[in-house]
């Protein structure tokens, strides 16, 4: 009854009935007592007065009488004097709401890219018992340190190790599939039979494979991924049963991948990995090269038993290698070993660091922005001092001032939550659609219930922590000062100011750190981009036909040469060549070498390491449209198709020959290079990032090796502006080579340098973001100690100062704490920098050029932000000072 | 008036329930009820009465109604109900148990031996 009374009350017109009869009854009842004191006995002659006194306060008993109806109104009341308040200082609450919003914004997307990236557990089951697995072999060690693992070792492990319940591979490979609309090509995962119970995963529709699927003989069966399901099958729940055609073999799907069916990815599993970006079909693993030597090709991971650690999985590989090594030493020299890292871990480790990093650097600017909320309160709450004294005066309770105080902050800050959170919305939004960085599970970033708790969390902290502080101060207002009036030069203000210097102090050194971290990553990404690549980036068109793998090497070589053919004609192509492996695409087909026919692989003289080389098979004039140089020697020819000849790469004639002419000599590499005779040496290229050394090449003509995977075209002008002519060129030749992948040797570089690139502009905006805080910051204090000096600097102009003098007496004591905070934050970053050593290439954490750069731009910044209130300082008129006072 | 009696908490409550105990008043009656009840003792401020029956009103332990006054004066006109008459049997008896209480902690009585 009580509560449907109260609530009945909330309803306005009830409320405004209410107010009504109230105010009805109040009249009544006074009247009533006044004709009651005038009708006694011996009436007093102020007996109409007196009756009003002793019926009491009218506005009070209203007061009172609200809040007996609604008990909230005193916080109603904060809240609409708060609106108020803001309302009436629009630049206040714009800056202050702005940088709260921009702060908590940027906390907001990198923390849901982080929660995505690195927070979010696996969805497989008990991921925590799962093993990445790879294979150290020592003659290879010193150039892979560890390397994917061998099919024939991962089936010895399967059979014989006890420490895991079992143990699952995988690699990659493509098919084209037909029928129902255009052929296409498919990426492909060749998995064991145990791929999903190793993981822990079942189909979303239909069944997984199991161990029956790997018998040569067993029915062709494939499982699909979501994506193409629902691209290609239009998500029919039908299509369990249905046969598919996969390269000229009809293959029946069994089953479909969850939606949120995840791998790690390749930039994740080390180097050599083979695992194409997406995987949109699994085929059982049927054959495999007999080969315990070579061929380490296998992705593998392992579910460990129950209670078994993994050191002690790793242990117990390790001594299964060495059986393999004792029963195989035909094939295997020495040393085989595993190494072993939690499958969590192995996602998201590349960029682990990156986001950490950016992670504490966002932190760094929420702490500025913080500060400099702080200082804007502060000097809101100066400036009301005035106001704060009287209502102090007034009665006002001190608490009650606080909590005002108090609301205004909480205003704030939820204002610049919502804001920020619709700003982290869209920026996550934007990032997720264009991605142009490989961050891995990205696509998987929302600002969901956690991130936007957190940024709610994040802003009700800010302004609890630096809004408790200019409430504090303003509930120990003396109203006595404060009402004295415009002579503030009272210690109260002194230590105000001294307060407020202190946190621009803190704000230039957080400044500083950010700007060194921004400029350290700008300056390395310059360093990356100058790296002598080796080959030409522009006008370079990269063509991946997709030639089936049904084509033997004749048939493919014909494509090939008929495509070059073609392309050649084209006008606006200057040369068109074809390569196993263009540059950047990843290192691939690694060999050791033997020359002049010698049995055993060749040595560097300078390490005494067996030297391995990447083979590439190239066409004539590969080097001319790849723009690399050739230094000695000769380049391939078209009458070097029946020729047994190579060409080796500058690195690899330094460690093969040290200094000796190479030309005549032979080499001998993998399967595919025998006894070929160099006839020329060329540029040194990168093969997969810019960031390491070039790698040791051998050329080999394409002729003699069949499959070869992408065709370089060098334009005259824009490359895109070919794209179409060159697409429908090669379409043109062959009917059954499906649609030909395209990119530019430009966009191969930016997606190189993309997370590097991604990591600089992110701290490049944070550093461009802090400075300006900084900058307001600083004009805030300064401004603030003028009009704080106004009287003793109008009395130095009135006794003689110029203004010269005036100016530098006020940009000394405004630098002050700048230079102070500055030097905090070199030394910061000074001790700072190992943290970030491992994401510099080029440039050492503690760079002079970068920390008097970061320091530059800062001292500019506030000298400006200074200049403007000395400026005015000087300009003050010492007699209208004096009279004021 | 230097020596007006501040209210315990709860206090008025109980006092007004108990006059209302008598006969329904009107608020301004109330007051002088009071008053002439303690010989101006007591004085109930507008700033504490009307809020208190606004207050007991809604918990349901008075019911209010407009009357007309001989005066021909429209008067709201507050009535005990059940409820405020059972309200104000528990009100007395905890207030005398707690007068006793502390009378009793005032003049203790001599120890026997």
């Amino acid at each position: 009854m009580f509560w449907l009374r109260r609530f009945w009350l909330l309803l306005p017109w009830t409320r405004r009935a209410r107010e009504r009869d109230l105010a009805e009854e109040l009249r009544a009842n006074l009247a009533l007592a006044v004709e009651d004191a005038a009708a006694s006995p011996a009436p007093h002659p102020h007996a109409a007065r007196l009756a009003r006194r002793d019926f009491g306060n009218i506005t009070a008993a209203q007061e009172n009488a609200r809040a007996v109806w609604f008990p909230a109104a005193g916080f109603a009341q904060d809240l609409r004097a708060a609106i108020r308040g803001l309302r009436r200082s629009p630049a206040f609450t714009a800056v202050s709401i702005l940088s709260l919003a921009l702060g908590i914004g940027a906390a907001a997307t990198l923390f849901s890219l982080v929660d995505a990236v690195v927070l979010k557990p696996l969805a497989y089951r008990e991921p925590g018992r799962l093993l990445f697995i790879r294979e150290v072999v020592k003659p290879l060690e010193h150039v892979y340190p560890t390397l994917p693992v061998n099919y024939l070792h991962y089936r010895f492990w399967r059979e014989n190790a006890q420490s895991f319940e079992s143990l699952g591979a995988l690699t990659s490979s493509s098919a084209v599939l037909y029928g129902r609309g255009e052929a296409e090509v498919l990426p492909v995962a060749l998995v064991s039979g145990n791929f999903f119970a190793v993981l822990g995963i079942a189909p979303r529709l239909g069944r997984a494979f199991t161990l029956t699927n790997e018998r040569p003989n067993s029915p062709p069966e494939i499982v699909i991924s979501d994506a193409l399901w629902r691209r290609r099958f239009s998500a029919s729940s039908a299509i369990l049963g249905q046969k598919a055609i996969l390269n000229s073999r009809a293959y029946q799907i069994v089953g479909v991948l969850p939606p949120d069916f995840r791998f790690p990815k390749n930039n994740e599993l080390g180097p050599l990995a083979r695992l194409p970006e997406r995987i949109d079909v699994l085929l059982p693993i049927q054959s495999y090269l007999p080969d315990w030597g070579g061929e380490y090709d296998y992705i593998v991971f392992g579910r460990l038993r129950r209670g078994i650690t993994e050191r002690q999985g790793r242990a117990e590989l390790d001594l299964l290698e060495r059986r393999i090594v004792e029963t195989h030493s035909g094939d295997i020299a020495e040393g085989l070993r595993v190494q072993t890292w939690p499958l969590q871990d192995v996602i998201a480790s590349p960029v682990r660091a990156s986001l950490l990093v950016l992670l504490s650097a966002v932190l760094v600017l929420t702490l500025i922005v913080c500060v400099n909320l702080a200082n804007l309160l502060l000097a809101r709450g100066s400036a009301r001092a005035r106001e704060y004294g009287m209502r102090i005066a007034l009665g006002a309770s001190r608490g009650r001032l606080a909590i005002s105080a108090l609301t205004e902050t909480l205003l704030i800050a939820l204002a610049g939550g919502i804001l920020g959170t619709l700003a982290a919305v869209a920026a996550v939004r934007a990032f997720t659609r264009l991605a142009s960085v490989d961050l891995p599970r990205a696509d998987e970033a929302r600002v969901d219930t956690p991130v936007i708790a957190f940024a709610f969390g994040l802003a009700v902290l800010c302004a609890l922590l630096f809004g408790l502080l200019p409430a504090w101060r303003v509930s120990r207002a003396d109203p006595q000062t404060a009402l004295r009036g415009e002579s503030h030069a009272s210690t109260s203000g002194r230590g105000g100011l001294r307060l407020r210097e202190f946190l621009v102090g803190s704000e230039v050194a957080l400044c500083t750190l950010l700007l060194v971290l921004a400029g350290l990553l700008v300056s390395s990404l310059w360093h990356v981009l100058h790296v002598d690549r080796g080959f030409a980036t522009e006008h370079t068109l990269i063509v991946s036909p997709n030639v089936p793998p049904s084509y033997r090497t004749a048939a493919a070589t014909a494509f090939f040469d008929r495509a070059l053919y073609v392309l050649r004609a084209l006008p606006g192509v200057r040369a068109a060549a074809a390569v196993n492996t263009a540059p950047l695409a990843g290192e691939s087909s690694v060999n050791g070498v033997a020359v002049d026919g010698a049995k055993d692989g060749a040595k560097d003289t300078a390490s005494n390491h067996f030297v391995e080389v990447n083979d590439r098979f190239v066409s004539d004039s590969y080097f001319e449209a790849a723009g690399i140089p050739l230094l000695h020697g000769r380049v391939f020819e078209p009458a070097d198709r029946n020729r047994n000849v190579a060409i080796v790469s500058a690195r690899t004639a330094a460690k093969l020959f040290a200094g000796t002419d190479p030309l005549g000599h032979t080499v001998s590499s993998g399967s595919r290079i025998s006894d070929a005779r160099i006839v020329g040496v060329v540029g040194d290229v990168h093969a997969s990032g810019l960031e390491g050394d070039p790698t040791p090449m051998i050329y080999i003509p394409f002729w003699k090796s069949g499959h070869v995977a992408d065709l370089l075209v060098r334009c005259k002008g824009d490359p895109l502006a070919m794209e179409d002519t060159v697409r429908r060129a090669v379409q043109s030749l062959d009917s059954s080579v499906p649609a030909a992948a395209m990119r530019t040797m430009q966009e191969v570089v930016d997606r190189t340098v993309a997370l590097r690139r991604f990591r600089m502009e992110v701290a490049g905006g944070f550093g461009i973001g802090a400075l300006l805080l900084a900058a307001l910051g600083i004009y805030g204090v300064v401004a603030y100690s003028v009009a704080l000096r106004r009287r003793e600097l109008g009395v130095r102009m009135a006794l003689g100062a110029r203004a010269a003098e005036v100016r530098s007496l006020v940009l000394r004591r405004g630098l002050r704490p700048v230079i102070a905070g500055l030097a905090v934050g070199l030394i910061a970053a000074l001790a700072a920098g190992h943290l970030v050593r491992s994401l510099l290439f080029g440039v050492a954490p503690a760079d002079p050029w970068t920390l008097g750069g970061a320091a530059a731009a800062l001292f500019s910044v506030a000298l400006a932000a200074c200049l403007a209130p000395a400026h005015r300082a000087s300009a003050l008129d010492p007699a209208r000072i004096l009279r004021d006072e | 008036m230097a020596d007006r009696l501040e209210f315990l908490q709860g206090t008025l409550d109980m006092l007004i329930l108990r006059t209302l105990a008598l006969a329904p008043l009107h608020g301004y009656g109330i007051a002088r009820a009071l008053r002439q009840a303690t010989d101006d003792a007591i004085q109930v401020e507008a700033g504490s009465l009307y809020p208190a029956l606004q207050r007991l009103e809604l918990q349901g332990l008075l019911a209010a109604k407009w009357e007309v006054s001989e005066s021909n004066r429209r008067l709201r006109t507050y009535r005990l109900t059940a409820a405020g008459r059972k309200r104000l049997h528990a009100e007395v008896s905890r207030w005398e148990s707690f007068v006793r209480a502390v009378s009793q902690a005032l003049n203790p009585r001599p120890a026997e031996e």
